[in-house]
């Protein structure tokens, strides 16, 4: 099995992090030797949009069909259980090419699901082993972070706009994953988005205790792709903000 | 003890109406290569799919203690193989009989979930096998290497009729795959209709601790199928000792 190379993508609601990951995917999966599994942690569901992915079935989905199969009256033994998540799962990956992507969903429902949550963790932990590169999309702030979710992943991105705000949120994301050492990341960085130029990024960056991996300058590509709903995939290279999403994806580590 | 009589009867019916495409007696000598923990076949390496979740698919193993009902290690196909099927997504039925001895009320719930797990150790490199049992659907992938290697229904049949003579109670076995089309897959569901409502049956006297018949879904169908009734008595007095 190959070693996978896992890069979560977090910072601040808001501050481009879904449009910054959409153009980090399109930049690696040119990359057609490296198979890639994208998790679209934020509960908005919005990378599949603006991958022009559709989702038929989130992990929210899977959860709450084994929840409720197992409830009625038909318990199951934990091998069918885990085949059956399995067999959901694979049916829940939505594939384009050498990239496929996974959607959690929002959990609405009350009630535990600590059982199919840990059986779930087993069986993406062996999918990721399958796939060369994972680009994990995560929830806005920090309670991903705190909950150890991106524990193991090998790359930490923070995404962060001009202001003061989103910069005290990737400080406090610094701070809950190094000092409460709620990451055992190799690589961890900052991205400024809409600077204006390299001198306003690095004085924003000097600021933050997070290396500058890059800035993306303002980009109406970006926001006309947004307003349309258009495709990322169909991003054009010549774009300024990709640009700046290569030069940062040559930066980390995804060998 | 029988559950499945009226239904060899009937598959033996469909069996004999159907242009059958192929028959190969398995080849177990023959070993292709395990694939290991990365047995996911991703869309962008597949040649051939098998019973994608939005086409129609089917599996179901049935037993008998008459093994003249089951003709050992013989591989039957209705409809194309893998060979000729590049690119194509199939519908897709898999009926496995078993020729098997000394099966019990006490022992038959415990046997079922162990034949129902078989098919997961099918491991051979460049197939995908995804299942429900509890919907008796199966979805399987070869990539492209291993289509280009000759993988066929003849080599996945071996291996499972292989798999299944190394379970010490099972003397024959028998696979059946329909690929032929989706109409023939769903005439083949009607038939196995009642092995799904057996096998829920089963499933709930092995998994439920409830004894309370009266207000069980499976009702009517141990009113039908003789040999339940007994066997759920039994388990219990088991459970009660």
């Amino acid at each position: 099995m190959k070693k996978s190379t896992a890069t979560a993508i977090c910072g601040k609601g808001g501050v481009g992090k879904t449009s910054f990951t959409a153009l980090m995917v399109n930049v690696l999966a040119a990359r057609k030797d490296k198979r890639m599994l994208v998790i679209d942690a934020d509960p908005a569901c919005g990378l599949a949009t603006s991958l022009g992915v559709t989702v038929q079935k989130t992990i929210d989905d899977i959860r709450k069909n084994v929840i409720h199969s197992t409830s009625n009256g038909r318990k199951g033994s934990r091998a069918e259980v885990l085949r059956m998540i399995e067999y959901e799962l694979f049916s829940a990956l939505a594939e384009e090419g050498n990239l496929a992507l996974l959607a959690i969903g929002r959990p609405e429902d009350a009630g535990c699901y600590c059982r199919v949550n840990d059986l779930l963790k087993d069986i993406i932990a062996d999918l990721v082993g399958n796939f060369e590169l994972v680009i994990i999309d995560g929830e806005a702030g920090t309670e991903q972070i705190n909950r150890r979710v991106m524990k193991t992943v090998d790359n930490l991105v923070v995404v962060s706009d001009m202001s003061k705000k989103a910069m005290d949120v990737a400080k406090m994301i610094h701070h809950v994953a190094v000092d409460n050492r709620a990451v055992d990341t190799i690589r961890m960085g900052l991205v400024l988005n809409r600077a204006r130029s390299d001198r306003e990024a690095e004085k924003r960056a000097g600021e933050s205790p997070l290396e500058l991996l890059g800035w993306i300058p303002e980009d109406e590509t970006v926001r006309d792709y947004d307003f349309h709903g258009r495709s990322f995939f169909d991003f054009p290279d010549s774009a300024p903000s990709m640009k700046s999403v290569m030069q940062i994806a040559d930066k980390l580590r995804f060998s | 003890m029988e559950l499945f009589q009226h239904i060899f009867a009937a598959f033996r019916e469909f069996l004999d109406k159907k242009d059958v495409t192929t028959v190969w007696n398995a080849d177990v000598a023959h070993q292709w290569p395990a694939g290991g923990n990365r047995n996911i076949v991703m869309a962008d390496t597949m040649a051939v799919e098998l019973g994608n979740p939005s086409a129609e698919s089917l599996s179901a193993v049935l037993w008998t203690e008459d093994l003249e009902q089951v003709s050992d290690g013989t591989i039957t196909l209705i409809g194309p193989d893998i060979p000729e099927s590049r690119g194509v997504s199939l519908p897709y039925a898999k009926i496995v009989l078993l020729g098997v001895n000394g099966f019990n009320e006490e022992n038959t719930c415990d046997r079922f979930g162990d034949l129902e797990l078989v098919k997961y150790d099918v491991d051979l490199r460049g197939f995908m096998l995804r299942a429900l049992s509890r919907r008796q659907n199966e979805w399987c992938r070869i990539d492209g290497d291993a289509w280009e290697k000759g993988f066929s229904f003849r080599i996945l049949g071996s291996e499972l009729i292989r798999l299944f003579r190394e379970t010490d109670y099972v003397h024959s076995a028998e696979v059946v795959f329909v690929t032929s089309g989706k109409g023939d897959v769903l005439e083949l569901k009607d038939i196995m209709r009642d092995v799904t409502q057996i096998v829920g049956a089963l499933d709930k006297m092995n998994t439920d601790l409830s004894f309370d018949c009266s207000t069980c879904e499976y009702q009517t169908v141990c009113d039908n199928v003789s040999g339940l009734r007994s066997m759920h008595a039994s388990m219990r007095n088991r459970r009660r000792n």
